[in-house]
């Protein structure tokens, strides 16, 4: 597109949230210089916005309400509430929800041999995680990135480089790795929201029995590395669970995400 | 819950963020019609509808970390995640039977006592209502198929027997008098 031709015909597109990425981008490209083209697009958005109010207003059954606060009871993360009250010192804080709940908390081994084998049966591969593991990270621990990147990159190359996924509910998590590597990187997102003094971390397990802490992290979107005492190609599955501040050295709770090494298949 | 209840949009997701439910509980009754009606306007089945207005409010739980108030309104956020589902369940139900996209406006049923706000939403509902009806036919179905149904110009232009390039001349023309009848009413600002 020259700064001649002004992509007006597919700015309604645009604007209505339709337009495939790959179309929009060199039209984000023009709208950065093309000032009447902005003004024109912006116009639009402003418009698209106010449509929803054209719905007819109609109420949601109370029943509706009811079971949304069911299914969070079952959300990964809720019950870990350790944060000083809001509200003030008559607010419960609770630890977790299986504790406050007195339920009995079976091992942690079994709850991720469970979560391991309902993982593998929402387990997704393709070639898409590729495209997150080139982007930013901002883990403490990535102090050599360049060099990390260099090896995803050089295996990329060679038609090494594989990948596994795993899904739970909205949450996903994508395993990168290069054969014989003893880092991989994961592209995370979805993932529970977290509250004060906690924070993600990543373990691996060869056996679903025994686990090896890894990164301990904070944002529910974004990449970073994860390293391990072995291959992580000898792992059979990398978990997600939600610890304190400065991690911990066996998973408190069943993990939330489970990728299933296993079941990796290679990017070309 | 309570002591949101007149907490501003932003704050109730931080709260939300750090795991609060009861400012959820208060995000909810603040929008869930607002959702609901948009997602029966798309859906048009109560049932699908409701759990899309369930997903939504899930996601806000999980992303309200992710939530960055200068890019968006809180409803704007919340409708658009709204609005992906819908579009996502419309999807799928082309792929099982494919079907013509209805046009006719969903059901309208009386609404219970509402405070100053929502009659102000109300009120705006009817203008756009009024805005979008008073366009040339083709115009309003161009712009409907597309931002109801989540159709592209060629997917429209396939269902009306029209080029894509004119569909696309359609919404452009229909948006821009949407955009005047609008400013008009005071319901936008154009630079």
């Amino acid at each position: 597109m020259t700064e001649h031709e002004h992509p007006v015909d597919f700015l309604p597109e645009l604007a209505l949230g339709v337009l495939p990425a790959a179309e929009a981008a060199p039209i984000r490209q023009h709208m950065a210089t093309c000032q009447p083209c902005r003004a024109e697009y912006e116009e639009m958005a402003r418009v698209a916005q106010l449509l929803p109010l054209a719905a007819e207003e109609i109420e949601p059954t109370p029943a509706a309400r009811e079971r949304l606060f069911e299914r969070l009871r079952d959300e990964p993360g809720r019950g870990v509430v350790a944060q000083a009250p809001i509200g003030g010192p008559d607010e419960p804080i609770v630890v977790s929800k299986e504790s406050a709940e007195g339920k009995i908390v079976r091992p942690v081994r079994w709850r991720w041999m469970g979560a391991i084998a309902a993982s593998a049966a929402a387990i997704l591969v393709g070639g898409a995680a590729l495209g997150y593991a080139f982007r930013g990270a901002d883990d403490e621990r990535l102090k050599d990135e360049n060099a990390r990147q260099a090896l995803v990159v050089e295996a990329a190359g060679r038609g090494d480089l594989r990948v596994a996924v795993g899904v739970s509910g909205g949450m996903r998590a994508s395993v990168v790795r290069a054969p014989g590597s003893k880092e991989a990187f994961v592209w995370v997102e979805g993932m529970p929201a977290l509250v004060e003094g906690k924070r993600y971390q990543a373990w691996f397990t060869k056996d679903g029995k025994t686990f090896e802490p890894s990164t301990v992290f904070a944002n529910g979107q974004g990449g970073l590395w994860l390293p391990a005492r072995d291959a992580v190609d000898s792992y059979a599955a990398m978990g997600l669970t939600i610890e304190d501040e400065g991690g911990a050295t066996e998973p408190s709770s069943a993990p939330f995400v489970v990728v299933d090494l296993t079941k990796s298949v290679r990017i070309r | 819950m309570e002591r949101y209840r007149l907490a501003e949009d932003a704050d109730l997701i931080s709260a939300i963020a750090t795991g609060k439910e009861d400012a959820l509980g208060v995000l909810y009754d603040r929008y869930s019609r607002q959702c609901f009606s948009f997602a029966m306007r798309i859906l048009n089945v109560e049932g699908d509808a409701e759990e899309a207005v369930q997903e939504t409010f899930v996601r806000v739980w999980r992303s309200a970390r992710q939530y960055d108030v200068t890019r968006a309104g809180a409803i704007s956020w919340i409708l658009s995640i709204t609005r992906n589902l819908c579009l996502d369940e419309l999807r799928r139900r082309r792929r099982r039977a494919p079907e013509m996209p209805m046009l006719d406006d969903a059901p309208e049923r009386a609404g219970e006592d509402r405070t100053d706000l929502e009659a102000e939403r109300k009120i705006m509902g009817e203008q756009v209502r009024a805005a979008l009806k008073s366009l040339p036919s083709e115009q309003r179905s161009a712009l409907e198929l597309v931002y109801f149904h989540g159709l592209t110009s060629q997917e429209v232009g396939q269902l009306l027997s029209v080029p894509a390039p004119t569909v696309r001349s359609r919404l452009r023309l229909g948006l821009l008098k949407l955009g005047g009848i609008m400013q008009e009413k005071g319901l936008i600002a154009i630079d």
